[in-house]
């Protein structure tokens, strides 16, 4: 063989030859269909906010129902609300916000208007689940008080344990639950360990998912932690 | 296609084996032992198993197709690394593929198809199949073993979902639920099942009922 393949010249060549072929073939990839990818993305956190409100809403109307029902707004640690554009509430990194000092937060939130006039306030959540960050929405009636819907999503929870809080059978326990107590103070929504007695069943508290506890206390704490955020704002709405 | 021009055809009785023999007699799960960490975490239930199987198919026969094409060019020191970009590149093209033409897929599936990478039996099947054979036995061999891999995961996938959730691929089958096609037998959910300790157990028999079957395999062991 007139070439030695294993000469110290040629490895290296070799070597920078695949890297930045493969880089090249890679990063044309992600370039081409980086366009696709983002569209895919906001038509996603859409349908999931949507979702909170009515689950029948398909990806394919999501964009157009998004436009014509909902109104964005940010919102500050004094319960100021401002409206904005959409994109401008979809583009906040709920996880940077969250960490800032809390007089510096603006924090989004949606509200839609069914076809029958009413409102309904939806406030975006993000928290942590087992293996990775969980996220989602919650909608509230017009109260600002009874859940009327919920989607949640996640990064790397476990099929068929963590990863039920995708699934309707979890999301539907939370209807009509409500985040403040008869006395008017706050206190969330609890995920058992196990389920709610079906005779008796507690307000503020939802089946958990066997196998999935530590998820569950995820979720807890995600609408506690969150919500928290938006109590002057509520507070404003309500009196 | 230069194996065409070659007397050898296609599909020949050798070539037809790399096919078939790792779906039974040389199982990459079962029999090699390999690819088994993937096999425990992705098969709780039938779906992801399914396109799980679907996308090891892809990247095995398309690395070791690559690999076998540019063996005698490859440096021997480097040969390891060279084989894993292979691998990378080609998972990272399958990820960037579902997100932008299947992003539900690429949603459910989320960490596991960067798992491939890491998935022992393509690497393995390079080493020791790809370095020392022409493209298209190369080839095969991927989609052989990709099967046999995908065969034990969609079994152990529907056995897992079945019993641990009552369903098949999200419809009711044997759960307690009205409409579900078996509810009149009271079958109450196993949560065992959905743990990855239940697929080591289907694994474990799965690998004893082969082993009972066919004498060959108790020999080699």
């Amino acid at each position: 063989m007139p070439l030695d393949v294993n000469s110290n010249g040629y490895t290296l060549g070799f070597a920078t030859l695949i890297v930045v072929g493969v880089a090249v073939l890679l990063s044309g990839f992600s370039v081409m269909l980086k366009s696709k990818y983002d569209a895919n993305v906001v038509l996603d956190k859409k349908s999931s906010i949507l979702a909170s409100v009515d689950k029948s809403i398909t990806k394919v109307d999501a964009n157009s129902i998004f436009d014509s029902k909902v109104e964005s707004f940010l919102v500050d640690h004094t319960g100021k609300a401002n409206k904005v554009e959409t994109q401008q509430a979809l583009d906040v990194d709920l996880k940077k916000e969250l960490k800032k000092d809390a007089s510096n937060m603006k924090l989004p939130f949606y509200t839609y208007k069914s076809d029958g006039g009413k409102t309904q306030y939806i406030l975006p959540m993000r928290g942590n689940g087992l293996w990775d960050e969980i996220w989602g929405y919650m909608s509230f009636e017009s109260d600002f008080n009874t859940v009327s819907g919920v989607s949640f999503d996640h990064a790397g929870e476990t099929p068929g344990l963590g990863a039920e809080i995708t699934k309707d059978w979890f999301q539907d326990n939370f209807l009509k639950e409500q985040i403040f107590n008869k006395q008017g103070e706050f206190v969330g929504i609890q995920v058992l360990k196990g389920k709610n007695n079906p005779k008796n069943k507690e307000m503020h508290k939802v089946d958990g998912m066997s196998g999935a506890t530590i998820t569950g206390d995820g979720v807890q704490e995600m609408i506690e932690k969150c919500i928290k955020n938006y109590l002057p704002y509520i507070k404003q709405q309500k009196a | 296609m230069s194996e065409v021009a070659e007397k050898e055809p296609l599909l020949s009785k050798k070539n037809r084996k790399l096919l078939s023999d790792p779906l039974d007699d040389n199982n990459p799960i079962t029999v090699q032992v390999l690819g088994i960490c993937s096999a425990l975490a992705v098969t709780s239930q039938l779906k992801p198993s399914i396109i799980m199987a679907i996308c090891v198919i892809f990247v095995i026969s398309f690395a070791n197709l690559i690999v076998a094409s540019i063996r005698k060019i490859m440096p021997g020191r480097i040969r390891m690394i060279v084989q894993l970009i292979i691998i990378a590149a080609l998972v990272t093209i399958v990820d960037i593929f579902l997100k932008a033409f299947a992003f539900d897929v690429s949603k459910e599936l989320s960490v596991f198809i960067g798992l491939i990478i890491t998935n022992c039996i393509v690497m393995g099947r390079l080493e020791a199949f790809a370095m020392g054979n022409k493209p298209w036995p190369a080839f095969l061999d991927g989609i052989g073993n990709g099967l046999g891999y995908g065969l034990i995961l969609i079994i152990v996938g529907g056995l897992r979902e079945l019993f641990g959730a009552g369903t098949l691929l999200g419809f009711p089958i044997l759960n307690a639920d009205e409409g579900s096609f078996l509810h009149g037998i009271g079958y109450q959910h196993n949560g065992i099942m959905a743990t990855p300790a239940a697929a080591m157990f289907i694994i474990g028999i799965l690998i004893w009922i082969q082993r009972a079957r066919n004498q060959k395999l108790v020999d080699i062991s």
